[in-house]
């Protein structure tokens, strides 16, 4: 398990909380600078001194951040940069956001593979991740080297076996993950229950990709209704026309074990979402990185065509408000998945 | 994998796909149907299957694939499977009548250590048959492709009255 390369130092001096910056990147030296802005590069952007600890870790300098939500940075020694391929990095200030919707192919370096997701997720400060993969044989090769991301069990009715989900949801599998326009088959198919019936014995939720067709949130509400005590997300929450989100949102209201996941989602549809349903039923998630290490910041931008993840977020961190702010992005997922504790960093 | 009951409502077209290599982590199948000569809209109209494994020659449920062989048994582990469900007839733009001919454009998206690459893209004109009188057994589900395996009907498996 790698060390993150940009992490938050936090001491306490005369009861009042201190934020260093700590970073364990490839540069060394004793000129290594940080290179940082708040809230998305906003100006004025600033320089500080990293004072080399120990080999492979240098401190910044406490920094003020009151006011802020989150730093966005680079390293350099003076002649190179670490920009994280180019991605930058970011820290979110008081609490580390939770994706509940990723995707990783095991070992590979290519751009579905656990290095660009590794790049991605410190590219928005994400510090865990709910992961899933189309051969959940993929999902093995990276025990030992990602203990904060959560494996979903993907069934494919018909093909998967019940005993392995069995034997994976007691071997650190945390819930099901369905997707039936690429899998062809509906989402309250009843070849499904023998699956579910062991989400319920377990206690573990369901991930279910919501869109036109076969995984209608129409279906996937029935199959919600059938095992009222699993909750169900609906990943996307619809991936389609407006009127499919609203329909997800009304059946959210209806139905109390559904929940929303907002990839794709621009920031102002996650708030509407947020308005029209309830703060603890809304799962914040990316589809990271199937856009590969530049997921979240990528250009042209990737959600809906009109901003980034990263660019998004801070506005609807701030328009939220922090506690909001930190049930969406991470302690509803911990909640749901029985992953203990919440957001808060500190 | 589950199969389609046999109707007269679809056509059905099994595709495959050989993993080349043991890191092979996922095949999807992209498709999308046009009318003869015309040009595949895939922003609008693509539909998206994953592949899966093929299971072994013999089912769980006793019956078996006709015409496999010990080789195909061997190859199983790397062999992917799909069943594309296809309409029997699509509508023809230029009578503005059901036509049973018409073109199948698709290719595979094969992820392979980390790395998500594309085959060629394969256009094959299809000839369901529907607007012929009752088909036989041999002749249902017919294709134009040479490379195209129809669905037999040892493969089909038949749902219970």
């Amino acid at each position: 398990m790698q060390s993150p390369m940009i992490q938050w130092l936090k001491s306490e001096e005369h009861g009042s909380p201190i934020l260093r910056v700590a970073y364990r990147g490839p540069l060394e030296g004793d000129d290594l600078r940080l290179h940082y802005g708040f809230d998305g590069w906003q100006e004025p952007v600033h320089e500080t001194k990293l004072e080399p600890v120990e080999p492979g870790l240098a401190v910044s300098e406490p920094l003020s951040v009151a006011g802020h939500i989150s730093l966005d940075c680079v390293v350099t020694d003076g002649s190179r940069w670490d920009n994280n391929l180019n991605a930058d990095y970011r820290l979110w200030i008081d609490f580390e956001p939770l994706d509940a919707h990723m995707h990783v192919s095991g070992r590979g370096s290519g751009e579905l593979g656990i290095s660009s997701l590794r790049t991605a997720m410190a590219s928005a400060g994400i510090g865990y991740g709910i992961v899933s993969w189309f051969e959940n044989r993929a999902l093995d090769r990276l025990k030992g080297l990602a203990n904060n991301l959560f494996p979903l069990v993907w069934v494919r009715p018909g093909e998967t076996s019940v005993e392995e989900v069995r034997t994976r949801l007691t071997d650190g599998f945390i819930g099901i993950k369905l997707h039936p326009t690429v899998d062809d088959y509906r989402a309250d198919d009843s070849d499904l229950d023998r699956y579910i019936e062991i989400a319920a014995e377990v206690g573990c939720p369901v991930a279910c990709h919501s869109a036109p067709g076969e995984a209608d949130p129409d279906h996937i509400r029935r199959l919600a209704e059938r095992f009222p005590t699993v909750p169900v997300i609906l990943y996307h929450t619809y991936l389609g026309p407006p009127e499919g989100r609203r329909r997800a949102a009304l059946h959210v209201l209806e139905q109390p074990n559904l929940y929303l996941e907002s990839s794709w989602c621009g920031w102002r549809e996650v708030l509407q979402l947020v308005e029209e349903t309830n703060a603890e039923r809304m799962l914040f998630g990316s589809d990271a990185s199937v856009d590969g290490p530049h997921h979240y910041c990528r250009h042209p931008p990737n959600v809906e065509g009109k901003e980034t993840y990263n660019e998004g977020l801070v506005p609807l961190v701030r328009e939220l408000g922090p506690e909001v702010a930190r049930q969406v992005l991470g302690d509803n997922a911990r909640r749901l998945f029985h992953l203990n504790g919440n957001s808060h960093s500190s | 994998m589950r199969k389609p009951s046999p109707d007269m409502t679809w056509h059905y077209e099994i595709k495959e796909y050989y993993d080349h290599a043991d890191d092979i982590e996922g095949v999807n199948i992209h498709y999308l149907l046009t009318p003869l000569g015309g040009v595949p809209d895939w922003e609008n109209l693509r539909v998206t299957r994953f592949m899966p494994l093929a299971q072994s020659p013999m089912h769980p449920n006793g019956e078996t694939a006709m015409g496999k062989t010990e080789s195909a048994a061997s190859t199983a582990g790397r062999l992917r499977r799909k069943i594309l469900k296809l309409p029997q007839t699509i509508l023809d733009p230029e009578s503005g009548m059901p036509t049973d001919r018409y073109l199948l454009h698709h290719y595979f998206e094969v992820f392979q250590d980390g790395y998500r690459q594309y085959s060629p893209l394969y256009t094959e004109e299809l000839h369901t048959g529907a607007d012929t009188p009752p088909a036989t057994p041999e002749s249902a589900g017919d294709s134009n492709a040479a490379t195209d395996l129809s669905l037999t009907p040892a493969l089909v498996k038949k749902e219970p009255a």
